[in-house]
């Protein structure tokens, strides 16, 4: 709900390989968040996790990241190369989740 | 997709799956008669697995075990002279109270050693008292104390001691893994140079079944598979001049170690060893989370584990040339090529080729080149390799 | 603030390598991932020319991946391979005719010949109906058991001179766990093998992706847009390897080389010689290689046909105990229609 000076921060998420399951089942979503706060990925987990996490919480976050095995891609690029949690949203961002767990 | 690999089942089928059950932390009953002796008595000790029994009936039972460890493998001979480590810990004094009781017995019994005891002071002195009201339970025995990190000739005995400050290097390791892991090894060479200066050709050490479980899965993470089998053996002999480490209480449980503590009133004053055990995380912070979470649900995995180090064959050393061992942790090196070792330098190696290969993918030239890598520091094993590879500046002492 | 490539290409990196913690741009890690395998191909003989192999293909990220790289290698590299797929249907509706559409895609995609055996033309049986008869527990030793045989079945069925299976580094790394946990000395001898099997009587299985490790497989498909499927099993129960998966993954954050180390720790482990050996022959009933006589297979096989389907899970004395309790039971049950009969 931002006002006019500070417009919606719009990015994407996108779920893969299982993660999907987590979260209603959606594979992709466009998020609208607040553009008056700064989003790093820590901030989005807590967001993701109060909002749209809706079932087996555990199996996607683990302390305060992810769960170990689930790969984090921003823009197509590994998250451990831009800062993991530290990293700051940037408009029109995309990240995706890819679950390593669901077996092969 | 199914992750239940095929591999996973022959012989025995899903028998091997882990069993959901907790191990009771047992409990000390109230009155009754003690299905040993028959004789009645205010406090029975139910230990899972046994029959309720008297105070007198298990203080036998636990002691016959550190007995028969040192005994069976014939791994003290008469008169050694003998270090004991204490860190405080129930276990450390359990196995003082043992080694103190078995000292005492009459002749026909008797334990023949001469022991003295050593604490390594790791974080300033609130243990002494502690140390000063041990010392004054077992008199007989000398007491020793050093700061960790000092000088093995700062030894001092524990009436004269009072902490000052070491200034030695410390070297800086950019992960916790790799301290702790360096620290471990620091500890070992403290404990083998203190125990030389004391002219001591046995170190008495005091893991337990539970522990030495931890070390096995630590050992393995750390990729020091090739030496685990002396990190949870009753017999280490990786210490300098030929002195031998001893692990008398490898067979003892927690709850044993529990109950002996009850029993004879002991006073443990820290619960771990006096390693970094922040909540940080660390290969060896995680394994020991691990294992105390299996001893809580799946409690007979943790023998499990510890029975498969049982099974583990130490690597022998094919001749006494020190070049063939560590220059740390002085285990046996192992001189043939890993294809494992290789896989990580080629993978070095095309990395930083990329796309450049596609153009000249000379396989040759970059094994080579992984080689010649896996060969450079000859001195250490794999797993301290990795410790120095975390070094900020300049080499392993 | 985004890194360089570290092969000096020019361009940024998008992943950083578990293994080495190198980061490196889409196409040099495209070429640094296969070059690694091919390596581990050549460096440890896996094939040689003119053979025939079978890729044991589920539809997952590993055997996708797998599949692919294979054909790429092959012809890249002139392996002279013939590679086919190789299925195994166990006839679990709503998990496994979804995965093997994904195979059939590799098939089109690949123009490689796929063969799916079905545990119902196998061994009379589908998944499904072994669940129906016993529950939910111990269904995955079936499952596990036969599949390991229907693989050597396939194998032999179409002539292949070895398979290769798409385990990755963190599943060796695992098993070496596993196998520690369960104090299971005669598979942490085999486990972390490049290539098991292959005497006289049984086909060789080899893993071409023993150190490729699942975040760069799990990458690699992503960035090929490889199509894979990543559902899981209807009848898996929650938490069968759960707990050294799970301790696995989280020494990994910590440190990404951990799964190399634990290979490296497994393959030298020593034993002393009174620990199990693993002892190698012929199932007297059904020809297939097993340690036991007759292999689990055909006990699983024996319980589910007699009614008994306990009779493989657990101890074998204990099995046979029941047998004789049922030949007990039918005799008695004869003698007394004849008793019948005489009236």
């Amino acid at each position: 709900m931002g006002s006019k000076e500070t417009p919606d921060l719009k990015i994407i998420l996108e779920f893969g390989a299982g993660a999907e399951l987590l979260f209603g089942n959606i594979k992709k979503r466009q998020l609208s968040l607040n553009g008056a706060q700064k989003w790093t990925i820590a901030e989005l987990l807590k967001w993701m996790h109060a909002n749209i996490l809706t079932e087996r919480a555990e199996l996607f976050i683990q302390g305060d990241t992810v769960r170990p095995g689930i790969l984090v891609l921003i823009n197509d690029t590994d998250w451990e190369l831009l800062g993991e949690l530290e990293y700051e949203l940037q408009p029109n961002d995309n990240v995706l989740f890819i679950s390593t767990l669901h077996g092969g | 997709m199914c992750s239940i690999g095929e591999d996973d089942f022959g012989d025995e089928g899903a028998t091997h799956a882990m069993l959901p059950g907790s191990s009771a932390t047992g409990t000390v009953l109230s009155a009754g008669s003690c299905s040993k002796c028959n004789l009645a008595s205010d406090e029975l000790y139910k230990l899972n697995f046994r029959a309720a029994e008297c105070q007198l009936c298990f203080l036998s039972y636990a002691r016959h075990k550190f007995r028969a460890a040192l005994g069976a493998a014939k791994a003290l001979p008469r008169s050694a002279e003998v270090l004991l480590l204490v860190d405080g810990s129930g276990a450390s004094l359990v196995l003082l109270d043992m080694l103190h009781f078995a000292q005492t017995q009459n002749t026909f019994k008797r334990l023949h050693c001469n022991a003295r005891v050593l604490y390594i002071d790791a974080c300033g002195n609130d243990s002494l008292s502690s140390l000063h009201k041990l010392h004054e339970r077992y008199a007989p025995f000398e007491f020793y104390v050093i700061q960790l990190n000092a000088e093995p000739k700062s030894l001092q005995s524990l009436k004269e001691y009072s902490a000052s400050i070491v200034n030695a290097t410390q070297q800086e390791l950019r992960s916790l893994t790799a301290r702790q892991d360096y620290g471990l090894q620091q500890r070992k060479r403290l404990i083998g140079a203190v125990a030389a200066h004391l002219q001591c050709s046995h170190v008495f050490e005091s893991s337990i079944s539970s522990t030495l479980a931890t070390q096995l899965l630590t050992s393995v993470a750390l990729g020091r598979g090739g030496s685990v089998a002396l990190d949870v053996a009753l017999l280490d002999d990786r210490l300098q001049d030929d002195i031998k480490l001893l692990r008398p209480l490898k067979d003892l449980n927690e709850q044993e170690v529990q109950f002996y503590v009850h029993a004879q009133q002991l006073q443990p004053f820290t619960s771990e060893n006096e390693l970094d055990q922040s909540s940080a995380a660390s290969l060896q912070n995680l394994t020991s989370a691990f294992v105390a979470n299996l001893q809580i649900n799946y409690a007979s995995t943790v023998s499990t584990i510890f029975r498969t180090g049982d099974k583990i064959a130490a690597k022998q050393q094919t001749n006494v040339d020190p070049t063939t061992t560590c220059t740390l942790c002085h285990s046996v090196l192992d001189h043939q090529l890993s294809d494992t070792l290789l896989a990580i330098e080629y993978s070095r190696a095309v990395s930083e080729m990329g796309v450049a290969l596609q153009q000249h993918d000379n396989m040759e030239a970059l094994e080579q080149r992984a080689r010649q890598r896996l060969t450079a520091a000859q001195d250490l094993c794999h797993a301290c390799r990795n410790i120095q590879a975390e070094l900020t500046s300049g080499n392993i002492p | 603030m985004p890194i360089d490539c570290k092969a000096k290409c020019g361009n940024k990196a998008a992943l950083k390598r578990p293994k080495t913690g190198d980061a490196l741009c889409k196409d040099c890690f495209f070429a640094a991932f296969e070059a690694e395998i091919h390596h581990t191909i050549v460096s440890s003989r896996l094939f040689r020319r003119g053979e025939k192999v079978a890729v044991a293909a589920s539809g997952g990220k590993d055997s996708t991946v797998l599949a692919h790289v294979m054909k790429l290698l092959n012809e890249r590299h002139d392996y002279g391979l013939d590679l086919v797929l190789l299925s195994i249907d166990e006839g679990i509706t709503g998990y496994r005719d979804d995965s093997l559409e994904t195979v059939k895609q590799n098939r089109d995609d690949y123009q490689m010949p796929l063969k799916i055996l079905s545990y119902e033309e196998l061994y009379g049986w589908t998944m499904d109906r072994i669940v129906a008869q016993i529950g939910r527990s111990n269904n995955c030793t079936f499952c596990g058991v036969f599949r390991r045989q229907a693989l050597d079945r396939g194998a032999k069925l179409l002539g292949v001179d070895s398979i290769a299976t798409g385990h990755n580094a963190d599943d060796i790394a695992e098993t070496v766990l596993m196998n520690i946990l369960r104090g299971d000395t005669a598979r942490l001898r085999r486990c972390t093998n490049i290539r098991t099997g292959g005497g006289e009587d049984s086909i060789p299985r080899v893993k071409p992706l023993k150190y490729s490790y699942e975040k760069e497989i799990v990458m690699y498909a992503h960035y090929k847009r490889l199509v894979y499927f990543s559902t899981e099993c209807v009848f898996a129960p929650n938490a069968y390897r759960g707990h050294a998966r799970a301790f696995l993954k989280d020494l990994e954050k910590v440190r990404p080389s951990v799964i190399m180390d634990i290979i490296y720790s497994g393959e030298q482990l020593r034993f002393k010689d009174t620990a199990k050996k693993p002892v190698r022959g012929i199932c007297e009933r059904c020809g297939f290689v097993s340690s036991q006589q007759p292999c689990k297979a055909c006990v699983l096989l024996e319980g589910l046909n007699r009614g008994l389907p306990k009779l493989g899970i657990g101890k074998k004395s204990k099995g046979d105990r029941m047998i004789a309790q049922q030949n007990q039971e039918l005799a008695l049950r004869e003698r007394a229609n004849l008793v019948k009969n005489d009236f």
